[in-house]
């Protein structure tokens, strides 16, 4: 494809490459963290590699099925492995997931604009102003918002290398010191299987996997911005321990956005770090929370015959409305809402599509154009 | 609609005064007939064949028509003319010769009683004294010298094609609609006793603006020529500057009544050949009365969308055209405006200016780079204004968060309806000073600006600060090269400035997000707006969009951009390639 042209639905590596990763480390930030912190304090870093592994499984299981069944989505692989029943339902559950995903995305973004920014403002106000430009973005095309994507990365690359570098001032490396000598006991714990799923960039190439141009080099792309996510990953976990240290950082409610919240530069007209953190992660939430829209669009489309995806996205907006207005405090959001985004995230986008494939490869099946 | 109308009457003027008589007809004001083309002619033919009763005077017609309170409407067309000259003239007078300014001449080729011509033109729009002189002259007596005189009558039209009319664009047409068009674009027709066909000799010849310094792109170190409102030199000034025998000026019409001429202009095997084909379709297929301009054209094109932003660059400069279609892309020239359109145009280009291409490399990035920071200012500075000091005033220093606030002591409304007022007064002395003759527009940005501004300020209407906002902004928002672009940024800032209102810091990211995704959602005849950020080109990014590489780079190869069908320019002139002296290059561009 010529990259000077935009052709509907189709994605060039580079776009995907961001796509992925923006969509993956977006959330990061809030969540994954604090989860590493408390439920394995300085062995944290054990939840990260695991994921890391995980997730590379999950994008080669993924990518293993866009192949055999000729690059179509979940939807089409399901139907076709599993028969139109049960395909139904595994579709389901990976539309479920998506629009669940979107939902807490969307919660997790406003809670966090109203808490350093607008503590006055209704959080349904704050959301509605993120969601307005989701459907937009999704309105547009999913090779329209890969642009943005693209785009912002002229804004997002400076303002993350400046959060990242402007609190190095503060930085104890020696805090960092009992993490590589905790022992690897990790792996007792169900809680830490559960939070295993972080990274999600096997999740969007269900959906985006026929949207590649260049379907081979998927695997690749695709590591590589589990890779990137990863890394950032990494930082978000060592960066409030060695600022804070671990006991202070346990107990904070988002520890990567506490290091931004502190940081301050005497002397310019805009003094808080605070500030430029909010257009990197807003603009990072609206490219993460459309292309899980996009997808759970693009699912339900498929599930149910629909000429285009816009049908099933005015239909879906309603459903992410509620769920994202549901949990009235971060309390309920992280104690439930946390879980069950992990708990169905393992489900329908890491079990279901491996028994699929499963089931697939033993009778033989695949698409026709599959490899 | 009033009819006016006037006996014929014999005007005697110059030479013609000698051989024949000049017959005026009559007046149709207020809807003078514009231009009938060969398409028109079937609706002329259905029109109401109600015409003037043979013998009525115009005075009685116009005292009719008023007390009928009915508009006469346009007479019968035939297809093709008769061959008998009087019945073609009583047809072109009832039809074409009902305006004052179409002049009928008959006159008898060399003297010869049964050679009858009639030389029909429009005052004004033909050359009077090549008239006279290359036609009415040569007919009536060179001819008598050549061999006209013995030639049969049959055979006469062709003789005096031959021998007689020395010019270099002479046609023979047949039908009705394209004579009288052709009379209307300013050629003359002569129609020959005898003969069904008329002959068209290009004589165009009316007033026109010379060429002169461009208005509204003025550079200071770039050429002082700019497009007039003649299409034959607009194009004949871009090929004047691109010698290239596959610069290619395809000629269209558009519009029905009142056809305006339109010339496709592109390098052939340079633009890409699908942007040339789908502007051909566009224009080909639009169905208008007649053309307003480039500006009705750039939207008719873009038919189906409305956006605030530019999909055409209009420039009234010729270089700037010749630049676009040695990129790639295409110029359209439209008559009688000294615009030309030049497509796919995308959001960078807006931001480019003449001078950055007359200057020195790093000398253009800077200018560049003082153009962005405008923006920048132009249009979140409002916004900030209003998030800062109302929303999130906890973000900026204490010092600056307490001088704000003693700005603002007194003032009887919040910061959002202070931004508001003065952005508004700042639109309204905008528009004042571009509509206004040049004297008093610049007395009225002194008084509204100055006088208005400290006087408000001294009555604690607005604060001091807000002065101090409001004309960072609009300087800002002026260093936009495009006006177009800069219209929309206008617009875009009182977006920015309400959300930010609302929202604070939160809102002003929230309208980055939404401008950000109302520019990706654009494009112009296939090439995303925001190329070369996306689809990001790096090499062109880095060449031509923040900074201006050195020449010897930017013409080492075409930009992606435009989709031109090659990249490969010159290569050997970059400096070090072989045969080429390092020196090469370095020079002033």
């Amino acid at each position: 494809m010529d990259r000077g042209q935009l052709h509907k639905g189709q994605l060039t590596s580079w776009q995907m490459f961001w796509l992925l990763t923006i969509g993956t480390t977006s959330t990061v930030v809030f969540v994954s963290p604090s989860d590493a912190y408390q439920i394995l304090g300085y062995g944290g870093w054990q939840l990260i590699l695991t994921s890391f592994i995980i997730s590379i499984l999950a994008t080669l299981l993924a990518v293993k099925l866009g192949r055999r069944f000729g690059g179509s989505t979940y939807v089409g692989c399901s139907r076709q492995a599993l028969g139109p029943t049960l395909g139904f339902i595994a579709s389901g559950l990976l539309a479920s997931w998506y629009t669940f995903a979107a939902a807490a995305d969307s919660f997790l973004l406003a809670r966090a604009m109203k808490v350093s920014l607008l503590i006055e403002t209704p959080l349904e106000a704050i959301f509605a102003v993120g969601v307005l430009s989701v459907i937009y973005a999704v309105w547009i095309g999913v090779e329209r918002f890969a642009m943005f994507a693209e785009v912002s990365l002229l804004v997002l690359i400076p303002l993350i290398v400046f959060l990242v570098t402007s609190p190095l001032k503060w930085v104890e490396v020696g805090n960092l010191a009992p993490v590589f000598t905790f022992p690897i006991r990790a792996y007792r714990s169900p809680g830490f299987w559960l939070a295993a799923f972080m990274l999600r960039v096997h999740a969007f190439l269900y959906m985006l996997y026929p949207s590649f141009v260049n379907q081979r080099k998927a695997a690749t792309i695709s590591l590589g911005a589990i890779a990137l996510a990863g890394a950032f990953f990494a930082v978000t976990f060592a960066y409030p321990v060695m600022i804070f240290g671990m006991p202070v950082a346990k107990i904070l409610l988002w520890p990567f956005w506490a290091t931004i919240r502190v940081t301050r530069f005497s002397g310019f007209p805009v003094e808080k770090l605070l500030y430029f953190a909010t257009v990197a992660w807003q603009v990072m939430g609206t490219i993460s929370t459309s292309l899980l829209v996009y997808c759970a669009s693009v699912c339900l489309a498929e599930m149910f015959h629909l000429k285009d995806y816009r049908v099933s996205l005015i239909m879906l907006i309603p459903v992410i409305i509620i769920l994202t207005v549901a949990p009235r405090s971060y309390t309920d959001f992280h104690s439930y809402w946390v879980r069950a985004y992990y708990l169905l995230g393992w489900i329908a986008t890491i079990i279901v599509p491996a028994i699929t494939l499963l089931v697939a490869v033993v009778s033989g099946r695949r698409g026709n154009s599959g490899a | 609609m009033i009819i006016l109308s006037t006996p014929v009457f014999i005007s005697p003027g110059g030479r013609g005064r000698r051989a024949g008589r000049v017959l005026r007809t009559e007046l149709v004001a207020g809807a003078v007939l514009m231009g009938i083309p060969g398409g028109l002619r079937n609706k002329l033919s259905r029109g109401s064949s109600r015409g003037r009763p043979p013998g009525q005077t115009g005075k009685r017609a116009m005292q009719n028509a008023s007390m009928s309170g009915k508009h006469q409407g346009p007479p019968q067309l035939p297809e093709k003319l008769t061959g008998d000259l009087d019945k073609d003239l009583q047809m072109i007078k009832s039809t074409l010769g009902r305006s004052d300014d179409i002049i009928i001449r008959v006159v008898n080729i060399a003297g010869r009683k049964d050679a009858r011509v009639a030389v029909i033109s429009v005052d004004g729009m033909t050359d009077r004294a090549a008239m006279d002189r290359d036609i009415l002259e040569s007919l009536m007596y060179r001819a008598r010298d050549d061999k006209i005189a013995n030639v049969p009558k049959k055979d006469i039209p062709k003789a005096v094609m031959d021998y007689i009319l020395q010019l270099s664009e002479v046609m023979e047409l047949e039908s009705v609609g394209d004579i009288f068009g052709d009379i209307l674009a300013g050629n003359a027709a002569l129609i020959f006793d005898g003969y069904p066909k008329a002959v068209s000799v290009n004589l165009k010849g009316w007033q026109q603006r010379s060429v002169q310094q461009p208005i509204s792109e003025p550079a200071v170190r770039g050429p002082r020529d700019g497009f007039v409102e003649n299409i034959r030199t607009n194009t004949a000034l871009i090929r004047r500057r691109i010698n290239d025998p596959n610069l290619i000026i395809r000629s269209l019409k558009v519009g029905s009544r009142n056809p305006t001429h339109i010339a496709i202009v592109y390098i052939d095997g340079i633009a890409d050949s699908n942007i040339v084909s789908m502007i051909e379709e566009k224009i080909k297929t639009l169905k208008v009365d007649q053309l307003f301009g480039s500006g009705s054209l750039e939207e008719l094109l873009a038919k189906g969308s409305v956006s605030l932003f530019p999909k055409a660059l209009a420039t009234e400069r010729p270089d700037r055209v010749a630049g676009g279609l040695m990129q790639g892309q295409v110029a359209i020239v439209i008559d009688n405006s000294p615009f030309v359109l030049v497509v796919p145009a995308v959001l960078a280009t807006f931001f480019q200016a003449s001078d950055d291409y007359y200057n020195r490399s790093p000398i253009a990035t800077y200018i560049r780079i003082i153009r962005l920071i405008g923006w920048t200012l132009g249009l979140f500075l409002p916004g900030s204004y209003v998030a800062l000091s109302a929303v999130n005033p906890d973000v900026i220093p204490l010092g600056m968060a307490i001088a704000i606030s003693a700005s603002r002591e007194g003032i009887p409304y919040p910061a959002f309806v202070e931004v508001l007022i003065m952005d508004i007064a700042m639109e309204l002395l905008a528009e004042a000073s571009t509509r206004l003759p040049t004297y008093i527009g610049a007395s009225a940005t002194v008084v509204g600006g100055l006088i208005i501004g400290t006087a408000a300020a001294q009555a604690r209407i607005i604060s001091n600060i807000m002065i101090i906002v409001v004309a960072a902004t609009a300087i800002g928002i002026f260093v936009t090269p495009n006006y177009e672009l800069a219209l929309a940024w206008r617009i875009s800032k009182f977006l920015v400035t309400f959300l930010a209102a609302i929202f604070g810091l939160y809102g002003l990211s929230a309208a980055f997000i939404f401008l950000l995704l109302l520019l990706v959602a654009q494009d112009s005849f296939g090439v995303p707006y925001l190329a070369p950020f996306g689809p990001f080109k790096p090499t062109d990014f880095i060449r031509d969009v923040f900074t201006r590489a050195p020449w010897w780079s930017i013409i080492s190869r075409r930009p992606r951009t435009f989709l031109a069908q090659t990249e490969e320019v010159q290569a050997r002139n970059r400096p070090g390639a072989a045969g080429v002296p390092e020196a090469a290059g370095k020079g002033e561009g």
